[in-house]
């Protein structure tokens, strides 16, 4: 009998192991990965010194913007919403003469039929779905796709100094979905920028 | 009644052996699976277990949130034949997210490819799949960046471009 007590402990404490494995493993889910950059011809070479393969310069941007919960306007007139983005020189070190670290920015989805910035539906109620959102530079109020596109992308700022500063305004006008079907409409958005930036000669630039 | 004794001896035995590899089984699994949960994300992006502690060695103040520090870079050389180069290629510690380093060429020959940068993780040189011949090459480090959530989410993500120097 107690043989039989032993063996029976020995066994339930077995199963109880074969269990905790089961409830620890968890899903994964799929992440897609990010769109590589195309080809540039617009470079700049700065003469090979000190510091070859350093960091010679940190830029922060935005990491993501998020519009919200957007809405189907009752008339057929602008309503924008809008968001701001930074893009800042942090650091600029041993920057030659005459050069400029230089961002420039696409809409990471971006081809040859259509450079608008815009975000698409990603689920299965919005498929296909696409609201186009504008880029504006804050000091000049000029929309950044107004200005020469760039192989890589359209020109934010050059910048020069530590602390360089461009401002932008991100503008969405819900008057998109004005008159539009909602159901055909509604659900999650997902849209990603590209940056781009290299050391290039203040000639090369417009 | 001894064979009695000796059968019952003997299953007592085997059980116990059963029950000893069970447990030593699912000891392992337990084990397996936590490493995997500690090293795994989701199922196509992984932490960099090779990015060893890492500092842009440029002071920058702390950034506001929603932004990304993203390095930039002028020039980088190696010699022909060899594939370590150097380029410090890292996540500035002030960084809030994830990057995804990527390391080509112009043409979109990728050249070296990080798994997820933890903020303050990095490399000081980098080991290329493949030697290039001499020559000046136009190359970029893609950093993608990832949210710090159990299952990352994309973020934006930026192209550094410098110019890339083989010598003979």
């Amino acid at each position: 009998m107690r043989k039989k007590r032993i063996f029976s402990a020995a066994l339930a404490a077995a199963l109880a192991l074969t269990v905790v494995p089961a409830v620890q493993a968890s899903a994964s889910s799929e992440l897609t990965n990010g769109s590589v950059s195309g080809d540039t011809s617009i470079t700049g070479h700065v003469s090979a010194g000190e510091g070859i393969g350093n960091v010679t310069y940190v830029v922060s941007i935005p990491d993501k913007i998020d519009f919200g919960e957007l809405v189907q306007p009752d008339t057929n007139s602008s309503d924008p919403v809008t968001r701001a983005g930074t893009v800042k020189a942090e650091i600029v070190e041993s920057l030659p003469e005459g050069y400029r670290v230089a961002v420039f920015v696409k809409d990471a989805a971006a081809s040859e039929s259509s450079k608008d910035f815009r975000i698409i539906g990603q689920d299965s109620t919005n498929k296909g779905k696409e609201l186009i959102y504008t880029i504006t530079n804050e000091a000049s109020q000029a929309n950044l796709l107004t200005g020469t596109e760039y192989p890589n992308g359209y020109l934010v700022g050059a910048f020069q100094n530590t602390g360089d500063t461009v401002n932008l305004t991100l503008a969405l006008d819900q008057n998109q979905l004005y008159g539009e079907y909602l159901s055909n409409w509604a659900g999650n958005y997902k849209g990603t920028l590209n940056f781009y930036s290299s050391v290039e000669s203040v000639g090369s630039l417009n | 009644m001894n064979r009695s004794k000796k059968v019952n001896k003997r299953i007592l035995i085997i059980t116990g052996i059963l029950i000893l590899g069970i447990i030593l089984l699912s000891a392992a699994v337990i084990l397996y699976f936590r490493q995997s949960e500690e090293r795994q994300t989701d199922s196509s992006a992984y932490i960099d277990e090779n990015a060893s502690d890492w500092d842009s060695q440029i002071d920058s103040e702390e950034p506001e949130t929603g932004k990304m520090l993203i390095p930039g870079y002028s020039s980088a050389s190696m010699k022909s034949g060899e594939t370590m180069l150097k380029l410090r290629v890292g996540n500035p510690e002030e960084n809030s997210c994830y990057l995804k380093a990527t390391v080509q060429l112009e043409d979109g020959t990728v050249l070296f490819e990080s798994d997820l940068l933890k903020p303050g993780k990095g490399f000081e040189e980098i080991e290329l799949n493949q030697t290039l011949e001499a020559g000046t090459y136009q190359a970029m480090v893609h950093y993608q960046g990832y949210s710090l959530e159990e299952n990352p989410q994309e973020l934006n993500s930026m192209d550094s471009a410098f110019t890339l120097t083989v010598t003979p």
